[in-house]
Order: structure tokens, then C-alpha cells, then sequence
């Protein structure tokens, strides 16, 4: 009873509208289309030589392929991090490597100290030095993070021979 | 698509329906063809998100520059964006309609508010959906929505009382026919 009831008004609705349309597209207002034709000629002649809907620039107007860009990059890195030969062996490296990573970003400097304290942590007193140097580095305030990495740098490819006979 | 042939199809399909929904205002002719002109060299110079939907933009565009000029020309309502714009074409072509019916419903609608009417002829005229008529009267989408509905009302009760007013006035001149026969 509902539904038909609905139905009906639905019909009458329309049924207005559509008499009402034809009235109001019926209304005869005249257009001086000579007019229309040389204003769009002129019109045209002030048009730039950008695409309007990309956009100017070369940002807008690649972004579909810089945008396919960016995600094919990030999914590479995803892919192929496990496989990167910089993972393989020693484990140093593979620290080195994640730490290349955080390092571009400044911000996360705290989270590269967790990841450098919970490493060294792990080794022998040379690691507690270096662990000291850290965060005695990182006391100077987050410009200083390029300089912990490099200190963590040159820890991990001094010679063998040390680490040897410091953890001896 | 290169921009000449953008703006070219969208001067093409639009540029005539915007010229009939400004001469629907308090606008000569040459003011017209002029506020045409100014809101096709704004599209030119418009940002591109802006451009998603273009056939409301110059309609929007060409709305607000025909307020500003009629506020400038001190014909407007207060607030013309609460109250609308008066329709100039309304009486001439109820004259022009023969069918009773049609007159009847005609007559109701140039008795809707001027903005309600602009909304009708915003969807009706122009076949705009209701999203962009709320765009381009900037009002919510549920307002006019919400108003629609209440001029559709309006309009139905209006014609009825018409319909019935002219019933009794069929009524009493056959009952006045045979009286003066007799």
C-alpha cells in the first residue's frame, strides 16, 4: 500500500516535471548567434597553449607517470630489499643497510639510536663504546645524525683484526 | 584534447544555454552577451582543479557577475542570493500558452519565490543535478534537495485551487445560462 502509494507520487512528481520542463525549455529567448560565433573566435585567439584539465607545469601535467613512477620505486624497494646482496651475509652490513635508509630521514634519528643501542648491546665492550659515542654525539641535537652515522660507519669496516682482539 | 578545442566545445555546448539563463534576469542584451564573453575569458585563467565540472563553474561564474552587476545597477534585491533573481521571460509567455492546463501551471510557478524558481529552472532547464545547484547557488545539496520538494508541493496545491476556482466558475455560469434563457 505503502510502495504504491509511493509509486504514485513518484509518477505524479514526474509527471509535473516533465510539464514543467517542456514549458521552461519552451521558453523562446532569442540568441544573436552571429554574435555567439565571433565572440568564440576571439575567444580562441586568447586561448594559452597549456591543457587545461592536466594543468601547467610539469608537475600536473606528468603526474600520472611520476606518480607510477614513485609506486613502482617503492614497490621495488619492497621487492627486491630481501634479495639485495647488501642483506646477504654479514650482518653488519644488513644493519648498515636499514640504517642507510633511516639516516636520509632526520626525523627518525631516535629510532635509528634504538636500532644502534639494541645492536651493540648485543656485542662486546667495544660495542658499549661505541654505543657511548652515540648517544654522547646524539646529545648535540639531530644535525649531528650524519656524523653518528659515519662514526657507526667507520666502527663497522675498521679491520677484523680489532674487533677481534677487543672482543679477546 | 588540447585547451583551443576544450574551451572551443565548451563555448559550443554551453555559451547559448548561459545566454538564456542570464537574459532570464534583469539583463539587457548587451550586458548579456557581455557577462558571456567576461565568464569564457575567466575559464581561461581558472585553476584546473577548479575545472572538474565545468558546465557549473560558468554557470557560477556567470551568476555572481550578474548579481555584481545588478547590485551595481541598484536593481537586486537585498540579497539576491537568498531571495534569487527576478525572472523577466515569465509574463510574456504566459500569454503566448493556449493550453489551459499549461497556463495554470505556469502561473503557479512565476507565484514560487524568485530563488525556487531559479532552482526549478537550474534543474529542469539546464538539467543540472542537485549537487551542482548547490554549487552554483551556494547553498547544501539537502536545501535543495528540500526545497525542491516543497515547490513541487506548492505547485500542485496552487494548480489544484486553479483548477478548482475555474471549475466553479464553469458551474455557475451554466447555472446562469438557463436563468437567463428562461
Amino acid at each position: 500500500m505503502r510502495q504504491s502509494r509511493k509509486g504514485e507520487n513518484v509518477s505524479r512528481r514526474k509527471e509535473l516535471d516533465q510539464r514543467l520542463q517542456s514549458l521552461l525549455k519552451g521558453r523562446q529567448v532569442p540568441v544573436d548567434e552571429e554574435r555567439l560565433e565571433s565572440m568564440r573566435q576571439s575567444l580562441l585567439k586568447q586561448v594559452p597553449g597549456r591543457d587545461p584539465v592536466s594543468g601547467s607545469g610539469f608537475l600536473p601535467r606528468y603526474r600520472f607517470a611520476l606518480a607510477f613512477g614513485a609506486a613502482m620505486a617503492v614497490i621495488g624497494i619492497f621487492v627486491l630489499q630481501p634479495h639485495s646482496p647488501l642483506r646477504q651475509g654479514d650482518p653488519k652490513l644488513s644493519v648498515a643497510y636499514e640504517l642507510r635508509g633511516l639516516m636520509k630521514d632526520e626525523d627518525q634519528l631516535d629510532h635509528l639510536l634504538v636500532l644502534l643501542n639494541d645492536f651493540v648491546s648485543t656485542r662486546s665492550q667495544e660495542g658499549a663504546i661505541i654505543d657511548k659515542e652515540f648517544y654522547n654525539r646524539s646529545l648535540s641535537g639531530r644535525y649531528q645524525g650524519n656524523d653518528l652515522f659515519e662514526t657507526f660507519y667507520e666502527w663497522m669496516y675498521q679491520p677484523a683484526e680489532s674487533e677481534n682482539s677487543v672482543s679477546m | 584534447m588540447d585547451q583551443r578545442e576544450w574551451v572551443d566545445r565548451l563555448f559550443r555546448d554551453h555559451a547559448e544555454e548561459l545566454c538564456r539563463y542570464l537574459r532570464s534576469f534583469r539583463m539587457s542584451e548587451e550586458d548579456t552577451y557581455d557577462l558571456v564573453q567576461d565568464t569564457f575569458v575567466k575559464l581561461l585563467h581558472a585553476k584546473p582543479s577548479d575545472l572538474r565540472q565545468p558546465k557549473s563553474w560558468l554557470f557560477t561564474v556567470a551568476r555572481n557577475q550578474a548579481i555584481n552587476k545588478l547590485k551595481h545597477d541598484s536593481i537586486l534585491p537585498v540579497n539576491p542570493h537568498v531571495e534569487g533573481i527576478e525572472d523577466e521571460s515569465l509574463g510574456p509567455l504566459t500569454r503566448m500558452l493556449e493550453d489551459e492546463e499549461q497556463a495554470m501551471l505556469w502561473q503557479a510557478f512565476s507565484k514560487l519565490p524568485a530563488r525556487d524558481r531559479e532552482m526549478m529552472s537550474l534543474y529542469l532547464e539546464h538539467d543540472f543535478p542537485y549537487r551542482q545547484i548547490a554549487r552554483v547557488l551556494g547553498r547544501s545539496e539537502v536545501s535543495v534537495r528540500v526545497a525542491m520538494h516543497r515547490s513541487r508541493n506548492q505547485l500542485k496545491k496552487w494548480v489544484r485551487e486553479m483548477e478548482g476556482r475555474n471549475h466553479e466558475a464553469i458551474q455557475k455560469r451554466r447555472e446562469c445560462v438557463p436563468e437567463e434563457r428562461a
